[in-house]
């Protein structure tokens, strides 16, 4: 695995509110995890927890066998040369006052085994601009003369310089307009067949997650209320909430009426429910259903799902037939 | 392909890029130049006493007219250049360094240790600066080099401040984080990366405090701090404060001798001010930089051929 | 036939003067009958956001616009004064915009601010606007409106300021809401909502309705008709349950194409776009797509398109695609 996450438990510093309540996740060498939620699910907390931004209350991080979430110099040192990340915002995530060449030499000087004469971190420069198809005239540019699309390129290459094993991809694409989007994604998969990549991407757009996931891990309030591969996950989810969220995503051919729409807000991590966290919204939950107080009462475990493969696991008392889409 | 991953240099067209900057430039230059060259040419008309010859009123051989002890004032104010520049100087100097320092030190050890700073901080900067300079040369001994610390020193609050609330602000952005990550040593981060991406509005409150320096330090030598006047006179005992005590003191006999140290100082603090607000523009690239499609924010000449082609040839 | 809600014919907005002049919007008509939602879908840069402000007259300073014609149900708004305007369409014209937050005033109760339109334009007293604000609340479906009513906008969600922004816009009830990308910050789910509660507003009180957005998939549920924009121009015009099978511009086709579905296959290739749009301050010849169009020919790229009429609606295309 080059990703194991065991027990991971995160409150925001100077504040007791818990925002990653306990999830295990495992990422395979190569392969791409999805971590999905709405806004106070701690998705991107999950993210900043793994590359060090935020220290864990509980539990542990291993990347690639070696534990970082302690926070220790080696550990930190470990990670730094395995994993990278690229951000949401381009326009935050390059800094203001470095030319494309600058910031790129900068990040591939990092690296202790690549030679540091200027002959060769110009020929790094290159090559990563090479990768994501940034033509050379770019090199002298400062971020603000860029477009979004380009930026985040120039953020991918940042983080492919010290040749990392494992990218978490924060939202990378949201600030994006599609079709920029669609020429990213497929930057992305590209990258990752080249370079052997693993991927964690973070983002609250299910079908951009299908679309570059073989996992996907859906997460609100903290933890993970479904987890498998992505066909299982869309194509037979057996969680209400995994359910809520595609009827939500606009979809061609379809309109308004003929869906459940999901009422109220998502909850408050400081006010965190009883039992299950979603049941307050539930709809086949205790606010619908009276008789349903065990979802009150105790917590759904994750628990393997019989019909489909190994790894789709679903926390939730009366998960739906995973073969029956209609909740 | 080019070897240069830097700047261009066209900090030197923003720098003379407006009105402001170009009068603040020539009056810097100004200054500097009679603070150099005013002692040599001028000392011994501002020290020579004439007792024949006080209080004169302005004409062609003494435009400010004398004092009181038959000095020309006009040579006085020119001469105490160099000495009101120096301090003014200094006491900035102080209070920048003191001021940068404990923010930058702040904002990299964070959490409740910068939240204590910012307190203290705030606290010292609400003592009015005049009386804590007082009582610091109260506690030093006279002399200006006291007046210099102590105006540094009840200044140095505000250059803190900024700095802790400038840096604060960049610290959490992205590409702070992108560079942390990346592993690069604190004091690049705290270098390049903080300080680099607001060294333009600290060059501006640079030299703005400058001339609220100015004024301070010619307030306090102008109530007759920093002990001058006694023994043998020479620059380094004449500045603007002292040169405007004599005048206020002679007012009725000679009122047109306040007008030389009084626009002196207000010259001063605007050709600074000028010169700052300039540097700072031109150390910010989105106001210098010609890139290779034409489009510039400061200038609208876009050359409309160029950026169309760059633009279209360019995968997003 | 009756009349139109809004009709701007040959709209045309630019920026700055002479050499630097740019038209960000150029040639474009619409008219919105009563009841219709009518999506402008469009990248950044294709002008949908500007055409949306030139039809609500909030174009932001420095901003020209000339028409053809522009009417407001029936009252011809090019040949009114400024203060005229006014009058026309308070009460009748509701907008919401993407960032909510800077739309509503931080400094006033949401209450107050919701109050401002019914007793400007229609005297009401206090009481009465708070009441109407309560009940009007309640109709975006906001828990608790008696007491958020007295509320700051900085103790709403997101969702809710949104809907409280379209809650201000139903104090009187509207002919016209423009909601220029009203769902972009917010969860999936709360999307839904929001676009729940613009169409029963426009199901129960006729209220016609211009959305834009980037999202096309969200166009293509909400609305009835969707005008493509491409560089300042409307490109397409097609009936929104056609839009995935049978538009035929060979951008919109592209655009589709570029977003990721999920009833289609997982491994489906995206569709992208090389190049980027053009610079509005040149004025190209031809068709504005055709550098980035797979399927430009000498003729697309020297004479401009006009609209053809296709089944689904029309389109300025000189290679319109075929079914999806």
């Amino acid at each position: 695995m080059m990703l194991s996450i065991r027990e991971l438990s995160v409150s925001y510093p100077g504040s007791d509110v818990v925002v990653v309540d306990g999830i295990s996740l495992d990422v395979p060498s190569g392969g791409t995890l999805g971590l999905v939620g709405e806004s106070g699910s701690g998705k991107s907390t999950v993210a900043r927890a793994v590359v060090g931004m935020v220290r864990p209350r509980s539990g542990t991080i291993e990347v690639d066998g070696v534990e970082v979430g302690a926070g220790s110099s080696a550990a930190m040192k470990h990670l730094r040369s395995t994993t990278q990340m690229v951000f949401q915002d381009p326009a935050a995530s390059l800094h203001p006052r470095m030319t494309v060449g600058a910031a790129l030499v900068e990040a591939a000087s990092v690296r202790a085994d690549v030679a540091h004469g200027q002959g060769d971190l110009a020929m790094e420069v290159h090559r990563l601009m090479d990768l994501v198809g940034l033509p050379e005239t770019f090199v002298d540019r400062y971020a603000f003369e860029l477009s979004g699309g380009q930026r985040q390129r120039v953020a991918i290459a940042r983080a492919l310089a010290p040749r990392p094993r494992l990218l978490i991809l924060d939202e990378v694409t949201a600030a994006l307009d599609v079709s920029i989007q669609a020429t990213i994604l497929n930057l992305l998969k590209e990258l990752q067949a080249e370079l052997h990549l693993t991927y964690l991407a973070i983002s609250h757009d299910l079908a951009v997650m299908r679309y570059l996931c073989d996992s996907i891990a859906v997460m609100e309030l903290g933890s993970i209320k479904e987890i498998g591969a992505a066909d299982e996950v869309f194509g037979s989810p057996g969680h209400p909430y995994t359910v809520a969220l595609l009827d939500a995503v606009p979809q061609f051919g379809r309109t308004r009426d003929d869906r459940t729409v999901l009422t109220g807000e998502p909850a408050d991590p400081a006010d965190r429910p009883s039992g299950c966290s979603f049941r307050a919204r539930c709809p086949v939950g205790p606010v619908f259903d009276a008789s349903r107080d065990r979802c009150v009462t105790t917590t759904p475990e994750l628990a393997v799902v019989d019909h489909s493969g190994p790894d789709h696991a679903v926390a939730c008392h009366f998960r739906l037939n995973t073969n029956d889409r209609d909740v | 392909m080019s070897a240069t991953f830097g700047r261009r240099k066209q900090w030197l067209a923003t720098l003379l890029g407006t009105p402001t900057g170009i009068a603040g430039v020539v009056l810097m230059a100004v200054l500097v130049l009679l603070a150099i060259i005013g002692p040599p040419i001028w000392g011994d008309a501002a020290v020579k006493s004439d007792f024949l010859r006080t209080l004169l009123p302005p004409s062609t051989s003494h435009p400010l007219g004398t004092n009181g002890s038959g000095q020309d004032n006009l040579a006085r104010v020119l001469v105490g250049t160099r000495l009101s520049l120096l301090m003014a100087a200094g006491s900035v100097a102080i209070a920048a360094t003191i001021g940068l320092v404990s923010g930058a030190l702040l904002v990299t050890v964070g959490g409740r240790v910068q939240r204590i700073g910012a307190t203290i901080i705030d606290t010292w900067l609400g003592f009015p600066s005049i009386l804590l300079s007082v009582l610091i040369i109260a506690v030093l001994e006279k002399g200006r080099g006291a007046i210099v610390i102590a105006i540094g020193f009840s200044i140095a609050p505000f250059f803190a401040r900024i700095t802790l609330t400038s840096a604060a602000s960049v610290v959490g952005l992205d590409y702070v984080a992108a560079g942390r990550l990346l592993g690069l040593s604190r004091w690049r981060i705290a270098h390049r990366y903080v300080l680099g991406n607001i060294i333009d509005s600290l060059v501006v409150a640079i030299f703005s405090m400058f001339g609220q320096c100015l004024i301070a330090i010619s307030a306090l030598t102008y109530l007759g701090f920093g002990g001058a006047r006694d023994g043998i006179e020479s620059w380094t005992s004449i500045d603007w404060g002292s040169v405007l005590n004599d005048s206020v003191r002679n007012f009725r006999d000679q009122p047109a001798s306040v007008l030389g140290p009084a626009i002196a100082i207000a010259i001063a603090g605007v050709a600074f001010g000028w010169f700052g607000d300039a540097l700072g523009r031109s150390l910010n690239p989105r106001l210098t930089v010609r890139s290779a499609s034409g489009r510039s924010l400061r200038s609208s000449r876009a050359s409309a051929s160029g950026g169309a082609t760059a633009n279209a040839s360019v995968n997003s | 036939m009756t009349e139109p809600v809004l009709e701007l014919s040959n709209l045309e907005v630019s920026f700055g003067r002479g050499l630097r002049a740019a038209s960000v919007v150029r040639g474009v008509s619409l008219r919105i009958e009563p009841g219709e939602i009518v999506g402008i879908v469009g990248e950044s840069g294709s002008g949908k956001t500007l055409t949306a402000m030139a039809a609500a007259d909030l174009l932001p300073v420095g901003a020209e616009m000339t028409a053809d014609r522009w009417t407001f149900e029936g009252h011809d708004l090019a040949a009114s004064a400024r203060s005229e305007r006014g009058p026309i369409l308070g009460g009748r014209l509701a907008v919401v915009f993407q960032d909510p937050m800077s739309s509503l005033n931080p400094a006033r109760t949401v209450g107050a601010q919701m109050g401002d339109v019914v007793r400007v334009h229609h005297g009401q007293s206090k009481r009465a606007a708070r009441t109407t604000a309560i009940d009007r609340l309640r109709q975006v479906r906001v828990t608790a409106p008696e007491r958020r009513v007295d509320e700051y906008p900085h103790e709403f969600s997101g969702g809710m300021r949104q809907r409280a922004m379209i809650a201000m816009g139903l104090m009187t009830p509207p002919a016209l809401l423009i909601a220029d990308e009203p769902t972009t910050a917010l969860d999936v789910t709360v999307q839904a909502d929001v676009m729940a509660v613009i169409a029963e507003l426009n199901r129960e009180h006729g209220t016609a309705v211009i959305l834009v957005s980037h999202n096309i998939a969200l166009i293509a549920e909400v609305a009835t008709r969707v005008l493509v924009m491409y560089a300042g121009r409307i490109v397409e015009e097609v009936a929104a349950d056609s839009l995935a099978t049978r538009s035929r511009h060979q951008y919109t086709r592209a655009l589709i194409g570029s977003v990721p579905r999920l009833d289609a296959p997982r491994d489906q290739p995206l569709v992208t776009i090389g190049g980027a749009p053009p610079d509005p301050t040149t004025r190209a010849e031809g068709c504005s797509f055709a550098p980035r169009c797979a399927a430009a020919t000498s003729e697309c790229r020297s004479v401009r398109p006009e609209f053809v009429e296709s089944d689904a609606g029309r389109v300025a295309c000189f290679h319109p695609a075929a079914d999806a």
